[in-house]
Protein backbone atom coordinates (compact mmCIF):
# COMPACT_ATOMS: atom_id res chain seq x y z
CA UNK A 1 0.00 0.00 0.00
CA UNK A 2 0.89 3.66 -0.35
CA UNK A 3 0.73 5.94 2.61
CA UNK A 4 0.06 9.70 2.53
CA UNK A 5 -2.39 12.37 3.97
CA UNK A 6 -5.56 14.26 2.75
CA UNK A 7 -4.99 17.63 3.34
CA UNK A 8 -8.27 18.05 5.69
CA UNK A 9 -5.64 17.23 8.05
CA UNK A 10 -4.27 20.44 8.02
CA UNK A 11 -7.75 21.90 8.59
CA UNK A 12 -6.71 23.97 12.10
CA UNK A 13 -3.97 26.43 9.85
CA UNK A 14 -5.70 26.78 6.92
CA UNK A 15 -9.14 27.30 8.14
CA UNK A 16 -7.75 30.14 10.46
CA UNK A 17 -5.86 31.63 7.77
CA UNK A 18 -2.62 30.89 9.47
CA UNK A 19 -1.43 28.68 6.51
CA UNK A 20 -1.49 28.39 2.77
CA UNK A 21 -2.35 25.20 0.76
CA UNK A 22 0.92 25.06 -0.68
CA UNK A 23 3.11 25.13 2.53
CA UNK A 24 0.29 22.24 3.40
CA UNK A 25 1.82 20.06 0.41
CA UNK A 26 5.19 21.29 1.06
CA UNK A 27 5.24 20.14 4.20
CA UNK A 28 3.62 16.17 3.48
CA UNK A 29 6.08 16.05 1.18
CA UNK A 30 8.77 16.50 4.06
CA UNK A 31 7.53 14.69 6.23
CA UNK A 32 7.52 11.43 3.46
CA UNK A 33 3.82 11.36 1.98
CA UNK A 34 3.80 9.57 -1.25
CA UNK A 35 0.64 11.22 -2.14
CA UNK A 36 -2.13 13.98 -1.19
CA UNK A 37 -5.89 14.01 -1.25
CA UNK A 38 -7.11 17.11 -2.04
CA UNK A 39 -11.13 18.54 -1.48
CA UNK A 40 -12.13 21.09 -3.79
CA UNK A 41 -14.29 22.89 -1.55
CA UNK A 42 -11.57 23.43 1.10
CA UNK A 43 -8.18 23.93 -0.99
CA UNK A 44 -9.06 25.48 -3.89
CA UNK A 45 -11.39 28.46 -5.11
CA UNK A 46 -15.12 27.57 -6.00
CA UNK A 47 -15.47 27.45 -9.14
CA UNK A 48 -12.00 26.10 -9.65
CA UNK A 49 -9.59 27.63 -12.27
CA UNK A 50 -7.52 26.24 -14.43
CA UNK A 51 -4.39 28.29 -14.01
CA UNK A 52 -4.85 27.28 -9.44
CA UNK A 53 -5.18 23.55 -10.60
CA UNK A 54 -2.62 23.29 -12.91
CA UNK A 55 -0.08 25.02 -10.11
CA UNK A 56 -1.43 22.34 -7.58
CA UNK A 57 -0.86 19.83 -9.76
CA UNK A 58 2.65 20.87 -10.99
CA UNK A 59 3.70 21.34 -7.63
CA UNK A 60 2.77 18.21 -6.24
CA UNK A 61 5.00 16.36 -9.24
CA UNK A 62 7.49 18.72 -8.94
CA UNK A 63 7.76 17.27 -5.09
CA UNK A 64 7.65 13.53 -6.71
CA UNK A 65 4.32 13.22 -5.05
CA UNK A 66 0.83 12.55 -7.26
CA UNK A 67 -2.51 13.52 -6.01
CA UNK A 68 -4.35 10.11 -4.85
CA UNK A 69 -7.80 11.72 -4.52
CA UNK A 70 -9.63 14.71 -5.82
CA UNK A 71 -12.59 15.38 -3.17
CA UNK A 72 -15.67 17.07 -4.02
CA UNK A 73 -19.25 17.32 -2.77
CA UNK A 74 -22.49 17.15 -4.38
CA UNK A 75 -24.71 19.46 -2.80
CA UNK A 76 -28.25 19.15 -2.81
CA UNK A 77 -29.33 22.12 -1.07
CA UNK A 78 -27.62 25.33 -3.16
CA UNK A 79 -31.12 26.58 -4.03
CA UNK A 80 -33.10 25.61 -0.55
CA UNK A 81 -36.27 25.65 -2.75
CA UNK A 82 -35.12 23.07 -5.04
CA UNK A 83 -32.82 19.96 -5.26
CA UNK A 84 -30.68 19.73 -8.63
CA UNK A 85 -32.41 17.28 -10.55
CA UNK A 86 -30.34 13.88 -11.70
CA UNK A 87 -28.79 15.72 -15.11
CA UNK A 88 -27.92 18.25 -13.25
CA UNK A 89 -25.77 16.13 -11.00
CA UNK A 90 -25.02 13.63 -14.08
CA UNK A 91 -23.56 17.65 -15.27
CA UNK A 92 -21.57 18.04 -12.05
CA UNK A 93 -19.88 14.79 -11.72
CA UNK A 94 -18.74 15.24 -15.58
CA UNK A 95 -17.11 18.36 -15.07
CA UNK A 96 -15.50 17.06 -11.74
CA UNK A 97 -14.37 13.70 -13.42
CA UNK A 98 -12.62 16.20 -15.91
CA UNK A 99 -10.87 18.47 -13.72
CA UNK A 100 -9.83 14.94 -11.63
CA UNK A 101 -8.03 13.72 -15.13
CA UNK A 102 -6.79 17.72 -15.44
CA UNK A 103 -5.04 17.40 -12.12
CA UNK A 104 -3.25 14.21 -13.08
CA UNK A 105 -5.19 11.78 -10.60
CA UNK A 106 -7.37 8.24 -11.58
CA UNK A 107 -9.53 8.71 -8.42
CA UNK A 108 -12.59 11.02 -7.13
CA UNK A 109 -14.72 11.35 -4.36
CA UNK A 110 -18.02 13.26 -4.91
CA UNK A 111 -19.96 13.65 -1.51
CA UNK A 112 -23.12 12.57 -2.20
CA UNK A 113 -25.96 11.75 0.06
CA UNK A 114 -26.94 8.26 -1.14
CA UNK A 115 -30.20 8.16 0.44
CA UNK A 116 -31.77 5.28 -0.83
CA UNK A 117 -28.29 4.39 -2.34
CA UNK A 118 -30.80 3.53 -5.88
CA UNK A 119 -30.26 7.31 -6.44
CA UNK A 120 -26.70 6.92 -6.52
CA UNK A 121 -26.84 4.01 -8.78
CA UNK A 122 -28.27 5.89 -10.84
CA UNK A 123 -26.00 8.61 -11.01
CA UNK A 124 -22.87 6.66 -11.41
CA UNK A 125 -24.20 4.71 -14.13
CA UNK A 126 -25.03 7.85 -16.23
CA UNK A 127 -21.47 9.05 -15.68
CA UNK A 128 -19.65 5.30 -16.05
CA UNK A 129 -18.85 5.95 -19.98
CA UNK A 130 -17.25 9.28 -19.18
CA UNK A 131 -15.28 7.91 -16.33
CA UNK A 132 -14.02 5.26 -18.62
CA UNK A 133 -13.18 7.99 -21.16
CA UNK A 134 -10.99 9.89 -18.61
CA UNK A 135 -10.01 6.57 -16.70
CA UNK A 136 -10.93 8.39 -13.55
CA UNK A 137 -12.52 6.10 -10.70
CA UNK A 138 -15.72 6.95 -8.63
CA UNK A 139 -14.76 6.23 -4.93
CA UNK A 140 -17.69 6.39 -2.80
CA UNK A 141 -16.92 7.09 0.35
CA UNK A 142 -18.29 4.83 3.40
CA UNK A 143 -18.03 7.07 6.86
CA UNK A 144 -20.00 6.78 9.83
CA UNK A 145 -22.93 6.55 10.97
CA UNK A 146 -23.47 4.71 7.71
CA UNK A 147 -23.08 0.81 8.47
CA UNK A 148 -19.89 -0.12 6.49
CA UNK A 149 -22.23 -2.55 4.40
CA UNK A 150 -24.66 0.04 2.98
CA UNK A 151 -22.80 0.55 -0.28
CA UNK A 152 -22.32 -3.03 -0.63
CA UNK A 153 -25.39 -3.14 -2.77
CA UNK A 154 -24.57 -0.01 -4.82
CA UNK A 155 -21.35 -1.66 -5.52
CA UNK A 156 -22.53 -4.99 -7.00
CA UNK A 157 -25.75 -3.19 -8.71
CA UNK A 158 -23.10 -1.09 -10.87
CA UNK A 159 -19.84 -3.91 -10.70
CA UNK A 160 -17.57 -1.45 -12.90
CA UNK A 161 -13.85 -1.02 -11.48
CA UNK A 162 -14.97 2.54 -12.12
CA UNK A 163 -17.09 2.59 -9.66
CA UNK A 164 -15.03 1.72 -6.11
CA UNK A 165 -15.16 2.06 -2.10
CA UNK A 166 -13.45 4.47 0.21
CA UNK A 167 -13.91 3.35 3.71
CA UNK A 168 -13.47 6.23 6.64
CA UNK A 169 -12.04 4.87 10.02
CA UNK A 170 -15.12 6.18 11.60
CA UNK A 171 -17.24 3.70 11.16
CA UNK A 172 -14.33 1.37 12.96
CA UNK A 173 -13.74 3.14 15.56
CA UNK A 174 -14.43 1.83 19.21
CA UNK A 175 -13.99 2.98 23.10
CA UNK A 176 -16.41 5.51 23.15
CA UNK A 177 -14.87 7.99 20.06
CA UNK A 178 -16.37 11.54 19.23
CA UNK A 179 -19.87 10.86 17.84
CA UNK A 180 -20.14 7.14 19.29
CA UNK A 181 -19.86 5.65 16.33
CA UNK A 182 -20.67 1.69 16.22
CA UNK A 183 -18.52 -0.84 17.21
CA UNK A 184 -18.88 -2.66 13.48
CA UNK A 185 -16.29 -4.94 13.83
CA UNK A 186 -13.67 -6.35 11.83
CA UNK A 187 -14.65 -8.69 9.90
CA UNK A 188 -16.89 -6.33 8.32
CA UNK A 189 -13.72 -4.04 7.37
CA UNK A 190 -11.84 -7.30 5.98
CA UNK A 191 -15.08 -8.23 3.50
CA UNK A 192 -15.33 -5.04 2.17
CA UNK A 193 -11.35 -4.96 1.22
CA UNK A 194 -11.71 -6.55 -2.57
CA UNK A 195 -13.93 -3.18 -3.30
CA UNK A 196 -11.58 -0.45 -1.70
CA UNK A 197 -9.74 1.48 -3.88
CA UNK A 198 -8.51 4.04 -1.59
CA UNK A 199 -8.63 4.37 2.43
CA UNK A 200 -9.79 7.44 4.73
CA UNK A 201 -7.36 6.73 7.93
CA UNK A 202 -9.64 8.91 10.38
CA UNK A 203 -8.35 9.99 13.87
CA UNK A 204 -9.41 12.66 16.19
CA UNK A 205 -6.82 12.26 18.93
CA UNK A 206 -3.29 10.87 19.60
CA UNK A 207 -2.23 9.59 23.14
CA UNK A 208 1.30 9.56 24.29
CA UNK A 209 2.72 6.82 22.46
CA UNK A 210 1.27 8.19 19.17
CA UNK A 211 -1.50 5.90 19.07
CA UNK A 212 -5.17 6.44 18.24
CA UNK A 213 -6.89 5.08 21.48
CA UNK A 214 -10.30 5.12 19.60
CA UNK A 215 -9.19 3.03 16.02
CA UNK A 216 -7.57 -0.03 16.10
CA UNK A 217 -4.99 0.97 13.40
CA UNK A 218 -2.62 -2.00 13.55
CA UNK A 219 -5.78 -4.65 12.78
CA UNK A 220 -7.18 -2.43 10.00
CA UNK A 221 -3.90 -1.95 8.23
CA UNK A 222 -2.84 -5.52 8.67
CA UNK A 223 -6.49 -6.67 7.17
CA UNK A 224 -5.19 -4.65 3.88
CA UNK A 225 -1.60 -6.02 4.01
CA UNK A 226 -2.94 -9.80 4.13
CA UNK A 227 -5.90 -8.68 1.63
CA UNK A 228 -2.46 -7.59 -0.77
CA UNK A 229 -4.35 -3.61 -1.38
CA UNK A 230 -1.83 -1.51 -3.25
CA UNK A 231 -4.17 1.36 -2.77
CA UNK A 232 -3.07 4.31 -0.78
CA UNK A 233 -4.01 4.77 3.00
CA UNK A 234 -4.39 8.93 3.56
CA UNK A 235 -4.46 10.30 7.15
CA UNK A 236 -7.33 12.53 7.42
CA UNK A 237 -7.09 13.74 11.16
CA UNK A 238 -10.28 15.98 12.59
CA UNK A 239 -8.94 16.59 16.06
CA UNK A 240 -9.06 20.54 14.70
CA UNK A 241 -12.78 20.29 13.87
CA UNK A 242 -13.96 17.74 16.84
CA UNK A 243 -12.89 19.36 19.14
CA UNK A 244 -14.61 23.26 20.57
CA UNK A 245 -11.24 24.75 21.44
CA UNK A 246 -9.08 23.38 19.51
CA UNK A 247 -6.56 20.41 19.75
CA UNK A 248 -3.55 22.21 20.70
CA UNK A 249 -1.82 21.28 18.11
CA UNK A 250 -0.87 23.14 15.15
CA UNK A 251 -1.54 21.49 11.64
CA UNK A 252 2.12 20.60 10.57
CA UNK A 253 2.38 18.65 14.45
CA UNK A 254 -0.99 17.30 14.05
CA UNK A 255 -0.04 15.95 10.35
CA UNK A 256 3.46 14.77 10.92
CA UNK A 257 2.05 12.91 14.53
CA UNK A 258 -0.60 11.18 11.96
CA UNK A 259 1.25 10.14 9.52
CA UNK A 260 3.59 8.34 11.75
CA UNK A 261 0.88 6.34 12.69
CA UNK A 262 0.10 5.31 9.94
CA UNK A 263 3.65 4.39 9.05
CA UNK A 264 4.05 2.55 12.52
CA UNK A 265 1.35 0.11 11.53
CA UNK A 266 1.56 0.36 7.63
CA UNK A 267 4.84 -0.16 6.35
CA UNK B 1 -25.75 11.87 21.25
CA UNK B 2 -25.75 10.48 17.78
CA UNK B 3 -23.13 11.76 15.25
CA UNK B 4 -25.44 14.08 13.40
CA UNK B 5 -25.82 16.07 16.94
CA UNK B 6 -22.18 15.46 16.98
CA UNK B 7 -20.86 16.40 14.16
CA UNK B 8 -23.33 19.81 14.37
CA UNK B 9 -22.47 20.90 17.64
CA UNK B 10 -18.17 19.97 16.76
CA UNK B 11 -18.57 22.14 13.38
CA UNK B 12 -20.60 24.82 15.22
CA UNK B 13 -17.40 25.71 17.81
CA UNK B 14 -14.97 24.96 15.14
CA UNK B 15 -17.22 28.05 13.35
CA UNK B 16 -17.07 30.29 15.98
CA UNK B 17 -13.74 29.73 16.85
CA UNK B 18 -12.47 31.11 13.58
CA UNK B 19 -15.61 33.67 12.55
CA UNK B 20 -14.01 36.64 13.12
CA UNK B 21 -10.85 38.20 11.14
CA UNK B 22 -9.05 40.93 13.17
CA UNK B 23 -9.99 42.72 16.31
CA UNK B 24 -10.88 46.29 15.31
CA UNK B 25 -13.84 48.47 13.85
CA UNK B 26 -12.20 50.72 10.87
CA UNK B 27 -14.05 53.85 10.41
CA UNK B 28 -14.20 54.53 6.82
CA UNK B 29 -13.20 57.81 5.03
CA UNK B 30 -15.69 60.41 5.67
CA UNK B 31 -17.05 58.38 8.73
CA UNK B 32 -20.13 57.08 6.47
CA UNK B 33 -19.45 53.26 7.90
CA UNK B 34 -17.79 51.05 9.93
CA UNK B 35 -16.24 47.58 9.09
CA UNK B 36 -14.70 44.30 10.74
CA UNK B 37 -13.03 41.26 9.51
CA UNK B 38 -15.02 37.74 9.29
CA UNK B 39 -13.50 34.79 8.25
CA UNK B 40 -15.76 31.88 6.39
CA UNK B 41 -16.64 29.89 9.41
CA UNK B 42 -17.75 26.49 7.98
CA UNK B 43 -15.60 23.51 7.24
CA UNK B 44 -15.87 24.00 3.43
CA UNK B 45 -16.37 26.78 1.02
CA UNK B 46 -20.27 27.82 1.15
CA UNK B 47 -22.48 29.67 -1.55
CA UNK B 48 -23.37 33.05 0.11
CA UNK B 49 -26.87 30.92 -0.33
CA UNK B 50 -25.83 29.25 2.86
CA UNK B 51 -26.12 32.59 5.09
CA UNK B 52 -29.34 32.88 5.88
CA UNK B 53 -29.13 36.02 8.06
CA UNK B 54 -26.39 38.36 9.67
CA UNK B 55 -26.70 40.31 12.73
CA UNK B 56 -24.60 42.71 14.39
CA UNK B 57 -24.75 44.76 17.60
CA UNK B 58 -22.24 47.40 18.35
CA UNK B 59 -22.54 48.41 22.33
CA UNK B 60 -25.89 46.78 22.58
CA UNK B 61 -27.30 48.44 19.57
CA UNK B 62 -29.00 45.88 16.76
CA UNK B 63 -27.84 47.60 13.37
CA UNK B 64 -30.91 47.25 11.45
CA UNK B 65 -30.67 44.18 8.83
CA UNK B 66 -30.41 46.54 5.77
CA UNK B 67 -27.63 48.18 7.22
CA UNK B 68 -25.64 45.31 7.02
CA UNK B 69 -23.16 44.62 4.09
CA UNK B 70 -20.84 41.61 3.44
CA UNK B 71 -17.63 42.78 1.17
CA UNK B 72 -16.76 39.90 -0.47
CA UNK B 73 -13.17 40.30 -3.05
CA UNK B 74 -14.35 43.94 -3.44
CA UNK B 75 -18.17 42.93 -4.21
CA UNK B 76 -20.32 45.07 -1.32
CA UNK B 77 -23.17 42.45 -1.05
CA UNK B 78 -25.86 43.40 1.16
CA UNK B 79 -26.33 40.69 3.94
CA UNK B 80 -30.26 40.32 3.40
CA UNK B 81 -29.66 39.25 -0.19
CA UNK B 82 -26.92 36.44 0.59
CA UNK B 83 -29.96 33.59 0.97
CA UNK B 84 -30.98 34.60 -2.89
CA UNK B 85 -27.26 34.41 -4.04
CA UNK B 86 -26.54 30.36 -5.12
CA UNK B 87 -23.20 31.20 -7.96
CA UNK B 88 -20.58 33.57 -5.50
CA UNK B 89 -19.13 31.46 -3.02
CA UNK B 90 -17.26 32.33 0.09
CA UNK B 91 -14.45 29.85 -0.01
CA UNK B 92 -13.61 27.91 3.45
CA UNK B 93 -11.30 29.88 5.73
CA UNK B 94 -11.25 33.46 3.48
CA UNK B 95 -11.26 36.66 5.45
CA UNK B 96 -14.08 39.18 4.10
CA UNK B 97 -15.49 42.36 5.63
CA UNK B 98 -18.97 43.17 7.34
CA UNK B 99 -19.62 46.53 7.01
CA UNK B 100 -22.13 48.78 8.85
CA UNK B 101 -23.63 51.42 7.37
CA UNK B 102 -25.40 53.40 9.96
CA UNK B 103 -25.12 56.77 10.72
CA UNK B 104 -26.08 56.16 14.22
CA UNK B 105 -22.99 54.57 14.67
CA UNK B 106 -21.19 58.01 15.09
CA UNK B 107 -22.57 58.52 18.42
CA UNK B 108 -22.23 54.81 19.91
CA UNK B 109 -18.52 53.84 18.91
CA UNK B 110 -16.08 54.73 21.74
CA UNK B 111 -12.52 53.91 21.95
CA UNK B 112 -13.40 50.49 22.66
CA UNK B 113 -16.59 48.26 21.90
CA UNK B 114 -18.40 45.54 22.26
CA UNK B 115 -19.18 44.13 18.58
CA UNK B 116 -20.68 40.59 18.61
CA UNK B 117 -22.07 39.33 14.90
CA UNK B 118 -24.52 36.02 14.55
CA UNK B 119 -24.84 34.31 11.52
CA UNK B 120 -27.74 31.67 10.80
CA UNK B 121 -26.14 29.31 8.38
CA UNK B 122 -27.49 26.67 5.71
CA UNK B 123 -25.73 23.37 5.20
CA UNK B 124 -25.83 23.09 1.64
CA UNK B 125 -24.56 19.52 1.24
CA UNK B 126 -27.44 17.07 3.18
CA UNK B 127 -26.13 15.74 6.21
CA UNK B 128 -29.19 14.59 7.81
CA UNK B 129 -28.57 17.28 10.37
CA UNK B 130 -31.71 18.67 12.35
CA UNK B 131 -32.98 21.28 9.98
CA UNK B 132 -29.61 21.42 8.19
CA UNK B 133 -28.96 24.72 10.27
CA UNK B 134 -26.20 26.35 12.13
CA UNK B 135 -26.37 28.90 14.42
CA UNK B 136 -23.20 30.85 15.42
CA UNK B 137 -22.31 33.63 16.89
CA UNK B 138 -18.91 35.45 18.77
CA UNK B 139 -18.42 38.28 20.57
CA UNK B 140 -15.63 40.59 20.79
CA UNK B 141 -13.98 43.92 22.26
CA UNK B 142 -12.96 45.80 19.21
CA UNK B 143 -10.74 49.32 19.45
CA UNK B 144 -11.05 51.62 16.61
CA UNK B 145 -8.90 52.95 13.64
Amino acid sequence: MKLGLSLYTYGTDIHAGRMSVDEAIRHANEIGCEGLEIIEEQHFSKPVTLKEAAHVRELVESLGMEIACYSTYLNSMVNPNREPTLEEYIESAKEMIAMTAYLGSRLMRPAFFAEPVERLVKLVKACLPTLEKYNVIWGVELHAPFHPMHYKQALDAVDSPYFRLIPDFSCWQVNGAPGEFMDAGLDTFRALAPYMVHVHAKSHFFDDNGDDPYTPYKDLLNILKEANYTGYVVGEYEGWAARPEGDGMTSKQAAEKHFRLIEKYGR
Amino acid sequence: MSEQQSASYTFEKLAERDLLAGNTLTIDIGGGSYRFGVREPWYTTIPLSAISTISVTVNGYAVPAENIMLSLRGQMIPAESCKGIFEIHWNMGEAAEIVLVDSNLSELVTVKNTVTIAMELRTVFNYGLPGNKLNISRTAEMGVQ
